[in-house]
């Protein structure tokens, strides 16, 4: 991240007169809010000494590092503010928008940390709000800019695509040729018919010329059926191709590109974008190249037929290229408007299905249908205006061709009529075939220029995914750790999933092999980042954890995960059956393994009493089963995988106590001779744990054996109170009931 | 609402106190619209530095002038929301929309993602937008806004 962003020259100069002899700008950053909140430049400096705030014309505030006791961020609606705190009072260092949240939050890190003593700066990264090139904000942050594609660049790589499938390129491209040249051939050939012989009263030719115009509609029947086959299939192949690429790459992507997305939005770009850009390859790009070269030939043609008449066909050319464009401008927002209500219309229904037990119970059905007919109507409206709109069109476009043709007519009739020797009425009847082949597709160029940019967006977002960067599976330095033993160490562990919300505040620990170890904390404490960090789904920002006495980052990637088993709050069981959910743990595991893990997971039992057994499919993340089934499907996995490392993650649903004992019965038979982390919720659970760490807002509490931590009447004390009140207040309840 | 508390509000420096009930005690408090989105300008929460509120005010009328004054000032202070009194330009792209506005903190350009999710409709005719990276803004009435600045609100959304 940058923190050094330049100051104007003047403020420069008026700064560099206030700084005393030894004292050093270390940080400036700009923020795009003034003081009284309005847009404009605001910059906050912070030297050896103090911290300035300078507008821009002059510095309006200052403070001397001493007189700070900390600066805090007050986040605020739409944006947020750095306070400084002084021993008297607190006041508003700067304001800014949500563009400079992630800057300011770190610059507000680094400045306490100065004030402590010690600093440590963060990452070097680069990632903005808005494009550096043309200033227009970004979809994303660290986005590239929609707006600033390189065309050029993407065909490339478009073209790099198809290459390993260049003969039927050639092919393709010879049979548009082909196209082409047997498109012309029927006018031409209808002059000759004319003026060779009709005109001339002479058979002679008339054979011949019919057999040519047969010849080019075969040919172009054949050229149109060979065209057309290969780029269905390069289409189709390269599209499948990308699809096979962009999931191969998601795969092993960083778990961060997935946090800052929408799983809708990544499937989105899988299905949509790389079918989009297929239908840009099937239809758009055969009919811009056959269209282009027709529009050569025609011209040319119809300039060696007849200059003069030429011109006067091209006249309407502008109108025609210039309506499009206007026509598609007024289109385009239409088309979105129609886009989004189809969408409105899909969460209404959707809502109405799914949530159609909440709708019946609060008698709200009246309510839903008045929404869903307000919508529905809606998109019943811009969709007739949209179609009426593409029908005017395309009839006032016709109108203007034909204007066209009635010149032509109006023109050469004369010519002819007073005996013109250089137009014949072959010459006049090719032109009136020329002239629909040459307006015909002119209307749709800007169609098929916004198809293009569309594809190509697409086609960026696809790219993108490419060259983000991949988990490194193997650094050059790796060692191989065929069977760790299980110790596991943090040094100063930092981590922020968001720059400048840091989550992970410096923790150090210890586990031994073989270690049952309890991780106690309130919910957000950052229980699970930091096992998310143990399994290195992350990488720490700063400080260090090592397995075994290496760095988490020099151990081979998958053999370090293939050694840790998770079993998680809500264990993820994919859509097959029990059988398969279970083999999922080792790969190649024979049926009797698979049986042996049910049975020491406690899920035998259950799993014989359904009625298909272990072939019974679970379903979508495993709803048909109940929660319980899961975790205990999921203790039977991770038995199998047999991992020297386990992390269990305790449901905290509530289960009946029958289940409750099945569960407990099963994980004891899970953690015997492992290292375990238990992120613990119950006090059976929290009773064996050899130790205890207590996490509280990313730093450790507290650490120790259950009754250690009991005496010291600090967190740990509090949150175990607080459970045994509330199974109080449940045995209470139990009690009224009885 | 039967039961409403009397709560006094002073400024120091940058920071708001508040007295409950005539308590002697003074709290440093944090003041929010309950419904910032739909129903600025009704309720006001003050919470308390330990994150739990102090007290509820149900209209700034209920205040004293001079809290009242406080409360104003400190609302506009964490409410960043420009009011856009113009619209230069707008234009959809790639599933975006640009918008290119005057606002009464000044020009801004900013970009939205779909108008379904991102644009609030407080009533027909007033509307708060949220572009891609969390920030709002606000058009108080439409039909007050010039034709032409309507004609490019209504071509994105």
């Amino acid at each position: 991240m940058k923190l050094n962003d330049r100051l104007p020259q003047v403020l420069e100069e008026m700064l560099s007169a206030t700084l005393s002899a030894d004292e050093q700008v270390r940080f400036s950053l700009k923020s795009d809010l003034t003081l009284d909140r309005r847009y404009g430049d605001t910059y906050l400096v912070v030297t050896s000494k103090r911290i300035f705030v300078l507008d821009n014309r002059q510095i309006i505030r200052s403070f001397f590092l001493s007189e700070i006791r900390e600066i805090k961020v007050d986040e605020l609606f739409s944006g947020a503010r750095l306070v400084v705190v002084t021993p008297a009072d607190e006041q508003v260092l700067i304001y800014y928008t949500k563009a400079f949240v992630p800057e300011f939050s770190v610059l507000c890190r680094l400045i306490n940390e100065i004030l402590r003593g010690r600093y440590s700066l963060p990452p070097d990264e680069d990632e903005h709000s808005y494009c550096p090139k043309c200033g227009m904000p970004l979809p994303d942050r660290g986005d590239r800019c929609p707006r600033c594609l390189p065309r050029l660049k993407i065909l490339m790589r478009l073209l790099g695509l198809v290459m390993p499938y260049r003969s039927g390129v050639i092919l393709l491209m010879t049979m548009t040729f082909v196209t082409v040249f047997s498109q012309m051939g029927p006018p031409f050939i209808t002059k000759m018919i004319v003026d060779d012989v009709i005109t001339k009263k002479n058979q002679q030719h008339l054979l011949l010329w019919i057999g040519l115009m047969v010849g080019c509609g075969l040919l172009l029947l054949l050229s149109r059926l060979i065209g057309g086959t290969i780029t269905v299939w390069l289409s189709g192949r390269v599209a499948a191709d990308l699809r096979a690429r962009l999931h191969t790459a998601l795969q092993r992507l960083r778990m961060n590109y997935f946090n800052r997305r929408e799983s809708g939005e990544i499937i989105g770009r899988v299905m949509h974008d790389t079918s989009e850009l297929q239908h840009f390859l099937i239809d758009g790009l055969p009919y811009f190249l056959v269209n282009i070269l027709s529009f050569i030939a025609i011209a040319v043609m119809l300039l060696y037929l007849d200059a003069k008449l030429a011109l006067l066909v091209f006249l309407p050319v502008p109108f025609l290229i210039g309506g499009g464009r206007w026509f598609w401008q007024k289109l385009i927002p239409l088309f979105h408007q129609h886009g989004s209500r189809i969408s409105a219309l899909h969460s209404i229904l959707g809502e109405s299905v799914q949530g159609i037990k909440s709708v019946k119970a609060f008698s709200s059905e009246a309510r839903r249908i008045r929404e869903f007919d307000g919508t529905n109507e809606n998109m019943f409206g811009i969709g007739f205006i949209v179609e009426k709109t593409f029908l005017r069109f395309s009839e006032v476009m016709f109108w203007i061709m034909s204007l066209g043709v009635v010149g032509v007519w109006f023109f050469s009739a004369r010519r002819i009529a007073g005996g013109d020797p250089n137009l014949t009425l072959g010459t006049l009847l090719a032109f009136v075939g020329y002239i629909w082949l040459f307006y015909g597709p002119m209307q749709w160029f800007t169609a098929i220029m916004n198809w293009m940019t569309h594809a190509f967006s697409g086609a960026e977002r696809i790219f993108a995914v490419f060259d983000s960067p991949p988990e490194v599976y193997e650094a050059p330095d790796a060692v191989s750790l065929p069977r760790i033993r299980g110790d596991i160490s943090l040094r100063e562990v930092r981590f922020s999933y968001e720059r400048g919300k840091e989550i992970i505040k410096g923790i150090s620990f210890d586990i031994r092999a073989g270690e049952m170890v309890g991780l106690v904390g309130r919910s957000g404490a950052g229980k699970s980042t930091v096992i998310n960090l143990i399994c290195r789904f992350y990488d720490a920002d700063a400080g260090q954890i090592s397995v075994d006495g290496y760095p988490i980052a020099r151990i081979k990637l998958l053999q370090l995960r293939q050694q840790i088993g998770m079993v998680m709050q809500e264990p993820f069981l994919f859509n097959a059956s029990i059988r398969e959910n279970i083999g999922y743990g080792l790969a190649g595991a024979g049926f009797a393994e698979i049986v042996a893990a049910a049975k020491a997971a406690n899920a035998h039992d259950f799993i014989i009493n359904t009625e298909d057994g272990y072939d019974t499919i679970v379903g979508e993340r495993g709803a048909k089963l109940s929660s319980g089934e899961r975790q205990r499907i999921a203790i039977a996995r991770s038995l199998l995988h047999n991992p020297p490392i386990l992390i269990l993650d305790e449901a905290t649903s509530s289960v009946d106590t029958e289940t409750e004992k099945a569960i407990q019965g099963a994980m004891a038979n899970l953690i015997t001779g492992r290292t375990t982390i238990v992120i613990a919720h119950r006090l059976s659970t929290l009773r064996n744990a050899k130790k205890l760490i207590v996490i509280d807002d990313g730093r450790l509490a507290e650490t120790g054996t259950h009754e250690e931590l009991l005496a010291d009447n600090g967190i740990y004390r509090r949150l175990i109170d607080m459970q045994a009140e509330l199974s109080r207040l449940k045995a209470d309840d139990l009690g009224d009931l009885t | 609402m039967s039961s409403r508390t009397k709560v006094t509000l002073r400024r120091k420096a940058d920071q708001v106190f508040a007295r409950v009930d005539g308590q002697t005690e003074e709290i440093p408090v944090k003041l929010v619209w309950v419904r910032p989105v739909s129903g600025r300008e009704h309720e006001i929460s003050l919470i308390g530095p330990d994150k739990r509120e102090i007290a509820m005010i149900w209209s700034l009328e209920e205040l004293d002038p001079d809290s009242r004054l406080v409360a104003e000032e400190e609302l506009s202070r964490r409410y960043l929301v420009p009011r856009i009194t113009r619209v230069f330009r707008t234009e959809a792209q790639f599933g975006n929309r640009y918008w290119d506005v005057a606002t009464d903190c000044g020009p801004k350009k900013f970009l939205m993602k779909d108008p379904h999710s991102n644009v609030t409709w407080i009533s027909t005719d007033r509307l708060v937008i949220r572009d891609t990276l969390g920030n709002r803004y606000e058009i108080e009435s439409l039909n007050r806004l010039d034709a032409r600045s309507r004609a490019e609100v209504e071509k994105i959304l």
